[in-house]
């Protein structure tokens, strides 16, 4: 049964599956990444790095 | 109270270890891969010293390269980074050392087996069984500080940089466990689960994956961070990174099959490589380009900055070489560049380019900040930066012309269908004075290296302080909403959903190109066609591992005219199939071997694995007097056999309990042919070189 299912499963079909699940991800992250009012989040995330440490003074 | 105290600082200790470990693996592995390169150019180079040939410093240079430097280049970065990003100490410091301590136990494993010959000869993945459970060990309990920090972090989201670092963790641990799934022998011989094609396929998902998993994501990530950090810039485009991220892990695990190209491998995943390859072009600028434009407004600094110059020159090479990549997944070009030097040249754009001017770049931010100091020398920096440039420079032209040029020569067929490069060697001594180019251009890229290394000690020299502690930073929301510390159980929940959407986003591609392979033995009639390898065949075999022949040689015929051509019939899947692991190989420095069995007398072997010269003028294959020498290990040779049936090859029951007499006995009879030859050298039956020529006569003559 598994051994049957398996040998069908290939060639094109594989591919084209395989690629349409690529796609099916890929505009999923679009809309998810670009949704609307997410603007000011953004923003901040972009320079999360950025903080002001508090200078170093303490020597080891 | 000790520890409260403790705890308010980051822990820079571990970071400053593993710089000063990148920096010096950096060196040797530099120093290795030169050392391998001049004897392609001059085979002398290795003082007819086993530990020195080719096909053992190979081995130990990617390794030392990828794992030693690259390795601790991004652990270095992913523990400072990290608890900046997470406003936390590392979860435990003593986590942290057995990590540290225990990897340069396993690089240094490495350093002293390699040499020796243990090797499992699955590139980048050659080491044998017991340090790769050192590997997945040590990798389990980075994970575990990883993560534990990631869970105790005030800073309520996590960074792009971070993604990328999860990613590379959780892949990391997939790719090293699946593909090193192995039955030992003895305590450094052990002999892979997959056989043959599934090797193959499981190997280059492997190896390719890497690439993309341990020097093309956490460098990503580091870029992430120490670009905006160094220009003092946002990142160019918070919402590209997310689509690159997605979009660039979910796509790279299919990669793999395109070192496979006009192989044996089926069509559909050579097709699926192939696609998934050219795909990855576009997350890949993507990338790039985010990491270029967070730059915008600032480009001055690139003249005035030496770290600037060298993280901005990384992400030029890695948009460079993933532009190349995908051109070489394309089957025509494939055709070509496969096998030839051409990928030489597009490995060390990648890694000389990207991995190591970004870790250069790194290492100049990082060391004047964690002494508190200025970098004492910014006109050295400025030297190493142009010195190692036109080292890269040198060598990838000197290597892509080579690689052209012998590919070319290869496929040359003149108006009545023969060849015109008939002769093998004729292809190789037309390159060697490439060979001589390029290790110049390594020698550049270690000089710049030396000149960091000393500029590096006289800023950690000058500095007034010495090592400086940094108190951990208020978290931004706390400063920006004035909230108090969150609900930790959201927090968590993100970390843990986000692993286990990327590891889905790896597991998905990895299955559906696995699985279908590993089940293919099942279609395919081995046991009708083939025969396993004799016991002494077996010995020969795994002499040919040791020494690491597959890093010159292929046995992969490809469905090519030319390749069928020079070196007969294309290879078939069954051909392969008792194979463990496998031999297709990568790189062609040497004849394809797979049907060079009969092809020549014992004698003319014999003669030639002594000394090349002897029999082919100009050849760059190295002497292996010692195979003259040493006895072949009869005695392991039943526990070898009973292993291999275990797995499944169909050996007797008999020939497994005799596997040693059987051995010897066939030994004797080429023994006494290669004295009927004219062979001299006493009790030849009991010495290596018999087993291996046994080996090498049964290759392509393996069919009932
Ligand atoms: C540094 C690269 C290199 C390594 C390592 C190497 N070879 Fe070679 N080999 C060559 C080159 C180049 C040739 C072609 C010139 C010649 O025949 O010597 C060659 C030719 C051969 C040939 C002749 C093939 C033919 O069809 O004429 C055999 C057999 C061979 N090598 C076996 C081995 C074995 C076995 C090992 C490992 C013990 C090995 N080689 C390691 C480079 C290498």
């Amino acid at each position: 049964m598994k051994k049957e299912a398996l040998s069908l499963f290939g060639h094109g079909d594989l591919i084209l599956f395989s690629f349409l699940l690529f796609f099916v991800t890929f505009i999923g992250v679009l809309i998810w990444a670009f949704r609307k009012n997410q603007v000011k989040f953004y923003n901040q995330m972009a320079s999360m790095h950025l903080e002001k440490v508090k200078e170093p003074n303490h020597h080891e | 109270m000790k520890n409260d105290s403790l705890k308010s600082y980051y822990d820079d200790v571990i970071v400053r270890y593993f710089i000063y470990a990148t920096l010096t693996w950096g060196v040797i592995a530099f120093i290795v891969g030169l050392w391998a390169a001049l004897q392609l150019a001059f085979w002398k180079f290795n003082f007819d010293l086993e530990w020195l040939t080719f096909g053992r410093m190979r081995p130990l240079h990617t390794n030392a390269a990828i794992f030693a430097f690259g390795g601790n280049a991004i652990f270095a970065g992913i523990y400072h980074s990290t608890q900046r990003l997470c406003k936390t100490r590392m979860y435990s410091d003593f986590l942290s050392k057995i990590h540290f301590w225990g990897w340069q136990a396993i690089i240094v494993g490495a350093a002293i087996t390699l040499p020796l010959g243990l090797s499992q000869s699955k590139e980048y993945a050659e080491l044998e069984w017991p340090l790769d459970i050192g590997i997945a060990l040590i990798w389990v309990i980075f994970a575990y500080n990883f993560f534990a920090t990631l869970l105790r972090r005030k800073e309520k989201h996590i960074y792009v940089a971070i993604w990328f670092y999860i990613a590379t963790i959780i892949t990391v641990a997939v790719l090293h466990i699946v593909n090193s799934i192995e039955i030992p022998v003895s305590l450094f011989k052990s002999y892979p689960v997959y056989a043959g094609i599934q090797d193959a396929m499981v190997q280059w998902w492997y190896g390719h994956n890497a690439v993309a998993f341990f020097l093309t994501t956490p460098f990503l990530g580091l870029m992430y961070y120490y670009i905006p950090k160094a220009a003092n810039r946002p990142v160019y485009s918070y919402r590209l990174s997310i689509v690159h991220f997605w979009a660039l892990i979910f796509i790279y695990i299919w990669a793999g099959p395109h070192h496979l190209l006009n192989t044996s491998l089926p069509d559909w995943a050579q097709n699926l490589g192939m696609i998934f390859s050219v795909m990855l072009w576009a997350p890949s600028w993507g990338g790039m380009i985010n990491g270029l434009l967070t730059l915008r407004g600032s480009w001055h600094l690139l003249r005035t900055e030496p770290v600037i110059k060298f993280l901005v020159t990384a992400v030029t090479f890695y948009g460079m070489s993933t532009f190349e990549g995908p051109l070489l997944s394309i089957k025509s070009v494939s055709a070509l560049g496969h096998y030839t030097d051409w990928i030489i040249a597009h490995v060390h754009g990648g890694t000389l380019g990207w991995n190591g001017f970004l870790t250069f770049g790194m290492i100049y931010y990082l060391i004047p900040k964690l002494f508190d100091t200025k970098l004492y020398s910014k006109k050295l920096a400025t030297v190493h930066f142009w010195v190692g440039l036109f080292g890269i420079l040198t060598y990838y032209l000197s290597m892509w012309a080579a690689g052209i040029t012998q590919g070319l020569m290869w496929q040359a067929i003149d108006a009545s269908g023969k060849l015109v490069y008939p002769e093998f060697i004729d292809t190789v001594t037309r390159i060697v004075p490439l060979y001589m180019v390029r290790a110049l251009g390594g020698s550049l890229y270690i000089v710049g290296a030396l000149i960091m290394v000393y500029n590096l000690f006289k800023t950690i020299k000058g500095s007034a302080h010495g090592a400086i502690k940094v108190p951990v930073a208020a978290p931004f929301e706390h400063r920006e909403t004035g909230e108090k510390e969150t609900i930790h159980r959201k927090l968590e929940g993100m970390a843990v959903t986000f692993s286990v959407l990327s590891f889905i986003a790896i597991a998905v591609g990895s299955a559906i190109e696995i699985i279908p392979t590993l089940s293919m033995h099942e279609y395919i009639r081995t046991e009708a066609e083939i025969r396993p390898y004799s016991p002494l065949e077996l010995a020969g075999r795994d002499i040919y591992i040791r020494e690491g022949c597959y890093t010159c040689h292929s046995q992969m015929i490809r469905k090519l005219p030319f390749d069928v051509l020079r070196f007969g019939k294309a290879s078939t899947i069954e051909e392969s199939m008792y194979d463990r692991p496998f031999q297709w190989g990568s790189k062609r420095t040497g004849p394809d071997l797979s049907r060079v069995g009969k092809r020549y007398p014992h004698l003319w072997h014999f003669r030639h694995m002594l000394n090349p010269r002897d029999v082919i003028e100009g050849s760059i294959m190295p002497n292996y007097p010692w195979l003259y020498t040493k006895n072949t290990e009869f005695h392991s040779l039943r526990r070898k056999l009973s292993v291999m049936s275990q797995l499944g090859v169909p050996y007797h029951e008999k020939e497994v309990a005799e596997a040693d007499r059987l051995a010897e006995m066939e030994a004797m009879v080429i023994a006494n042919e290669l004295k009927e030859q004219g062979a001299r050298g006493e009790h030849l039956e009991q010495k290596e070189i018999v087993a291996l020529i046994a080996y090498l006569q049964a290759l392509g003559q393996l069919k009932k």
